[in-house]
């Protein structure tokens, strides 16, 4: 098992942050490889945050409100691996 | 304006054109993708105004950039999008031979009330191709009016200032600007090309900050304010026109001027506004005119030699200390 950052992608080639407006998985969750874990607003829409492999939610480290630069480690998945 | 209402930079872009199109029919959006808009400034306006008026096109930026002067010269308002500021270098003959050129060459006999707007400049690793600044390049073409907005309000009011104009005008976003966000008036809020604005007071140095700088050369001012050293930031706003005015009265008040541009070092904005402040308030000035740019190097794709490249807060904060001789006014 092994803990897997969720990195805020970079949607846009001007994309330089990110607001996350919504968790919509809790610690402790069950996901599924491609699930929408989150939803961050940027200057042209609403993008997805998904998680990166089948697992358990282990942290979430960008509370919803919260600006932050592409790249940020926003949540760590525990892969059921 | 009855509460701050905050838009995101490109989303004050949409408003300026969105207004422009409702006040005069003859506005029209042309550029790759604009009906879903990769940069995000015109998004919307196809299901406003619809398909005649709001256009995808090819990617050939000489065809778009060429049809704008054709479509101008008939008598409509053409805006365009081309999406990353490095494409003008592709559009060149049409812009700078074609548009900038054939009002004058005419004897005035055709008007150009074109807008070429456009993302520009680096944003993280775009790399070489994707990266450049054209806009000192453009400010020397020649019957070119050249805007480069710094906050989301200036944003909205230089684009709809730049298609009401009758001239060719090019409008640079810089990339990193598009997702800041900042108070916007309602409605047709308009910012008149040519005119400068002080956007920070102060007495110790003038420092003339260029489009995504200002940002960074109000948070060098904040700090050098703990330190003790009173910084006044000008933002241009238009290049071309410049406000010379303005910049001059704020150099006679510091007797000190940084200018900090984001292009390259040789020919950039910054070199112009330098020498034209040593030319015409030499009289005023305690010590030479400094420019802050980038080196004059390919935009390097790697993170840590882009940010080596270009310019970062502490190389405004060195090229102000530098100007105020090592002297720190109003400590003890």
């Amino acid at each position: 098992m092994a803990l897997i950052d969720v990195t805020l992608p970079k949607w846009g080639m001007t994309m330089q942050e990110g607001t996350v407006q919504e968790w919509l998985k809790q610690v402790g969750d069950t996901v599924s490889d491609g699930d929408v874990i989150a939803e961050v607003e940027t200057e042209k829409a609403v993008g997805e945050v998904e998680a990166p492999a089948d697992g358990t939610l282990a942290e979430i480290l960008v509370e919803a409100g919260a600006t932050v630069l592409v790249g940020t480690v926003l949540a760590r998945v525990e892969d059921g691996g | 304006m009855s509460e701050d209402r905050e838009l995101y930079f490109v989303r004050a872009m949409y408003e300026g054109l969105r207004e422009a199109m409702l006040e005069d029919e003859t506005v029209v959006v042309l550029g790759e993708d604009v009906d879903r808009s990769i940069i995000g400034a015109t998004k919307g306006l196809i299901e406003e105004f619809g398909e005649p008026r709001v256009r995808n096109t090819p990617i050939s930026e000489a065809t778009f950039c060429g049809a704008c002067v054709g479509a101008a010269a008939v008598g409509l308002r053409p805006v365009v999008d081309l999406m990353v500021g490095s494409f003008f270098y592709v559009a060149m003959d049409q812009v700078a031979n074609q548009a900038a050129k054939l009002p004058y060459m005419s004897g005035g006999q055709v008007e150009l009330p074109i807008v070429y707007f456009t993302a520009t400049g680096p944003s993280g690793s775009a790399a070489a191709q994707h990266s450049e600044n054209p806009h000192p390049m453009l400010m020397n073409v020649g019957g070119l009016k050249v805007v480069m907005p710094s906050t989301p309000a200036d944003a909205k009011g230089l684009m709809l200032s730049a298609i009401r104009d009758p001239n060719p005008v090019v409008y640079m976003q810089d990339a990193v600007l598009g997702g800041i966000k900042g108070p916007v008036p309602e409605g047709p809020h308009e910012v008149p090309l040519g005119v400068a604005e002080v956007k920070r007071e102060g007495s110790d140095v003038t420092v003339v900050a260029i489009g995504a700088l200002v940002r960074q050369a109000l948070a060098v001012a904040d700090a050098l304010e703990e330190e003790g050293i009173s910084v006044e930031v000008v933002d241009p706003r238009t290049l071309v026109p410049l406000d010379e005015e303005t910049i001059l009265a704020s150099v006679r008040k510091t007797g000190r001027v940084v200018v900090c541009d984001n292009a390259k070092l040789t020919c950039s904005a910054a070199s112009e506004i330098a020498a034209m402040i040593a030319e015409k308030a030499f009289d005023a000035l305690q010590a030479p005119p400094r420019r802050v740019a980038w080196e004059n190097t390919p935009v390097p794709f790697s993170p840590v030699l882009e940010e080596r490249v270009l310019v970062s807060r502490d190389d405004i904060r060195h090229a102000v200390l530098a100007t105020v001789g090592g002297r720190v006014p109003g400590a003890a």
